[in-house]
């Protein structure tokens, strides 16, 4: 039986996500002047177009009387889901506006990668975009990885748990209050640290590798914004790979391992806490995914024969896992040469590692490796009740940050359903791809599927302008399914029916 | 006496002697400073995964 | 006097309307987009004598493995980007014809410069797309290395307000360039410029310029006035 929800939690949203729209419109709206200083007047135009409105709904929205302003765990689902495909609305028209999409869809396609931090993208002529539009490309990023961190801060704070054992209905009526405290701080002093380092060492990075003075900025901003956010637009499309550095790379791969580590772990790390860091259960199940993938890349690229020497194994090897665990998905290589040149073995494991992804509480995608750890520990714990007496009682446990949690079946439970939906995404995603076209290989269908539903970004050349608008429908909603990890999407359809057909 | 060994959640600082409450008493460093140390954390992690890259990359040419 | 009921449903009637003038000013800005094309590359206009540019089942060829699904390929003569990254095994240690456009940056290094040289259609045939609004699929290029004097003549690359400097490239394609960490690259023996870069001149779409002043206006009103409410709290 579903409770309709009241008028005044329908009210509550529309103020939690009018705050979110303004953020994020009034920074494209400030991209604007940036346009016209860059000589861009049809984008600075195209950028006021989308963002006007939208700061005057935004506007409008907080004023919406409400007799109660809290937010309770469905509401701040419900919010945060609507805020993201607000946004990805308001940041499609300025896309659709510079003609290079074909559709609205492909716009809409564009903008939900952007906040989603997946970095697939159907702009067509990318190399001839408006450098404006490149900035919003970062913007969207930045703006989507900051909320993705800190709306799931600030989940993880209310319940002192994981967000991996809770469903709606354990949770109701226990109230969650996002931008207070330290998890706030926490979240934005986190970003703007590796912000900084970024812009530091890219920048220099990049001038060392001859990237004039006047495009130093707008490329090391993007590139930064792409890596620590986990995003993974570029700003054009020679990949990583056309500026020919192995710095600016390893600067990259710094940024990438920053953005898919968990705020809680940098924070341990910033006070020095190298004990709980070591300790913890979600870290050390990173590092070995991190560890096999790398493996397996490698093992994968030497044994096909793409590259024959230590130094390209190594360099094309190590870049690709980082991007693949810490679902980035920029590549140093073209992105055919995933399917054309770089065997089958180094594909799968890069597949693995997008579907693992990085660290619950991170900017990454992907199911985490906090969940693929508490699978796996129940795999265990079954095992051994089977082997142990009867009546035998045992408990495992794992260490989060310095404490011990116990591990229950509604973890397991919640980390097996979240894992299996994970899984249906990528056969949908890989179904519609192959029906929509007879020439892609099921191994480029199931790599560009899994990209998708774990925001990861890597594409393969199997997603091009042009496509029929089903699977630009289908990968949108895989994009932001992946991103709300399925729960804000349910809980979204969820209140949106207990609306029309719930009893009052 | 047993000493408060909670972290700086609690946001005590722990006076001690020994080694272990020293690791878990509140800093007194500077916010700038923390975050270096942060940053300064993943670039070690960064040049393990590379160090161990390349070992992995250096076995997997020379066995395959 | 209006019930609660009432005035949601003239917020919700409001919201919906103030959501459709928003879509018709938008698409009425994205339909009268000024097209202004630049001229066709004489180079892209015939069609290159290369193979099939897309072949997404080519797979790497292991030294034990038979060849399949590979299309028979010249092994001089001019190439796609497309056929070159889908077969590099194909091409490797090929002397090949390679036209295109610079676009991105001009990197230079010691010995010469590394660019980015695309050979789709907005390269070559159409041009930049602003320019003529025509979708022809996505980016395509090759990293080229100019070695010595030849890095001085990409001064020109593309982006959003010019096409860049046309190259035709004679070199050789190296599938894992030990000089480049194992980078599939194109190294020039050989380089001309066949067409200088050109400007769009695309003018300011005046319609979308008239929306965007109206919208922001209204929205500077809508703030104002809600600052003015909260400062009379």
């Amino acid at each position: 039986m579903l409770l309709a929800p009241s008028v005044d939690d329908v009210k509550a949203i529309i103020r939690a996500s009018a705050t979110g729209v303004l953020v994020f419109s009034l920074g494209i709206a400030l991209l604007a002047p940036v346009a016209l200083v860059l000589g861009e007047a049809n984008a600075a135009t195209a950028l006021l177009v989308g963002a006007a409105p939208a700061v005057a709904m935004a506007v409008l929205g907080r004023r919406i009387p409400t007799s109660s302003l809290r937010l309770t765990w469905t509401r701040a689902i419900v919010t945060a889901t609507t805020t993201w495909i607000a946004c990805a609305c308001v940041a499609a028209v300025p896309l659709y506006l510079s003609g290079h999409f074909v559709g609205v869809d492909a716009a809409f396609f564009d903008a939900v990668s952007g906040v989603t931090n997946t970095g697939h993208s159907l702009v067509a002529d990318l190399d001839h975009l408006p450098r404006s539009l490149v900035l919003l490309r970062s913007w969207m990023e930045v703006a989507g990885g900051a909320a993705f961190l800190f709306v799931g801060q600030s989940l993880l704070e209310a319940r002192r748990a994981l967000a991996t054992s809770l469903t709606p209905g354990d949770t109701m009526g226990e109230h969650v209050m996002p931008g207070t405290g330290k998890g706030l701080r926490r979240t934005w002093r986190t970003i703007a640290a590796l912000g900084i380092t970024g812009v530091v060492g890219v920048g220099v990075a990049l001038s060392v590798a001859g990237v004039p003075l006047a495009s130093l900025p707008i490329t090391t901003i993007s590139l930064v914004a792409a890596a620590a956010t986990t995003g993974g637009f570029i700003p054009n499309t020679g990949a990583v790979g056309a500026y020919h550095s192995v710095v600016v790379e390893f600067m990259l791969v710094v940024l990438m391992l920053g953005g898919a580590t968990s705020v809680g772990v940098l924070a341990a790390a910033a006070r020095r806490q190298h004990d709980r860091i070591r300790n913890d259960f979600s870290f050390q199940v990173y590092v070995g995914m991190l560890a096999a993938v790398l493996a397996g890349t490698m093992v994968g690229l030497a044994r096909a024969g793409t590259f024959e020497a230590v130094v390209p194994v190594a360099r094309h090897g190590i870049f690709s896992a980082v991007a693949a665990v810490t679902t980035t998905g920029l590549s140093t290589v073209a992105p055919e040469l995933f399917i054309s040149d770089f065997g089958v073995l180094a594909p799968a494991a890069l597949v693995t590692g997008m579907a693992v992804g990085g660290m619950l509480g991170s900017m990454s995608g992907g199911f985490s490796t906090l969940r693929m750890g508490l699978l796996a520990k129940g795999v265990i714990s079954d095992v051994r009740k089977v082997l142990q007496p009867e009546g035998a009682v045992s408990r495992v446990g794992w260490m989060r940050l310095g404490r011990r949690e116990v591990l229950t079946d509604a973890h397991v439970r919640s980390a097996a359903t979240t894992v299996m939906l994970f899984l249906i995404g990528i056969l949908a995603g890989a179904t519609v791809l192959l029906w929509a076209d007879g020439r892609i290989a099921l191994r480029g269908a199931l790599l560009t599927a899994t990209s998708a539903i774990g925001n990861v970004g890597l594409d393969v050349g199997v997603l091009e302008p042009g496509q029929a608008w089903y699977v630009t429908t289908t990968f949108t909603i895989l994009m932001l399914l992946g991103r709300l990890q399925w729960l804000g999407i349910f809980a979204a359809i969820g209140f949106v029916v207990a609306i029309v057909q719930g009893r009052r | 006496m047993a000493r408060d060994r909670r972290s700086d959640d609690a946001g005590r600082a722990v006076i001690g002697s020994d080694e272990r409450d020293r690791r878990w008493q509140r800093t007194e460093e500077p916010t700038w400073r923390r975050a270096l140390n942060g940053i300064g954390s993943v670039v070690v992690m960064a040049i393990v995964v590379v160090l161990v890259g390349l070992a992995l990359s250096w076995l997997a040419t020379l066995v395959l | 006097m209006t019930t609660p009921r009432t005035r949601h449903r003239l917020l919700i009637a409001g919201f919906i309307a103030a959501l459709a003038v928003i879509g018709i000013g938008v698409q009425w800005s994205h339909d009268a987009a000024p097209r202004v094309p630049l001229d066709v590359v004489p180079a892209g206009a015939e069609d290159p004598e290369s193979v099939e540019a897309r072949t997404l089942t080519c797979e790497r060829t292991l030294p034990d493995a038979p060849t399949r699904d590979l299309e028979e390929v010249e092994p001089v003569g001019r190439v796609s980007s497309e056929a070159v990254n889908s077969c590099p095994d194909a091409f490797d240690g090929q002397v090949v014809v390679y036209y295109g456009e610079v676009v991105g940056d001009v990197l230079q290094r010691d010995g010469g410069a590394w660019t980015l040289v695309n050979d789709d259609a907005y390269a070559l045939t159409l041009g930049p797309l602003s320019g003529h609004g025509d979708f022809e699929g996505g980016n395509s290029g090759l990293a080229v290395w100019l070695p010595g004097q030849l890095a001085t003549l990409a001064d020109e690359p593309g982006n959003a307000d010019r096409r860049g400097d046309v190259l035709r490239v004679n070199g050789v394609v190296r599938r894992a360039d030990p000089e480049d960490g194992g980078g599939l690259t194109l190294r020039a023996i050989q380089a001309e410029v066949v067409f200088e870069a050109q400007y769009l001149e695309t003018p300011v779409n005046r319609v979308q310029a008239l929306v965007a002043a109206v919208f922001t206006l209204v929205a500077i009103g809508v703030v104002v006035w809600d600052r003015r409410l909260r400062a009379r709290r």
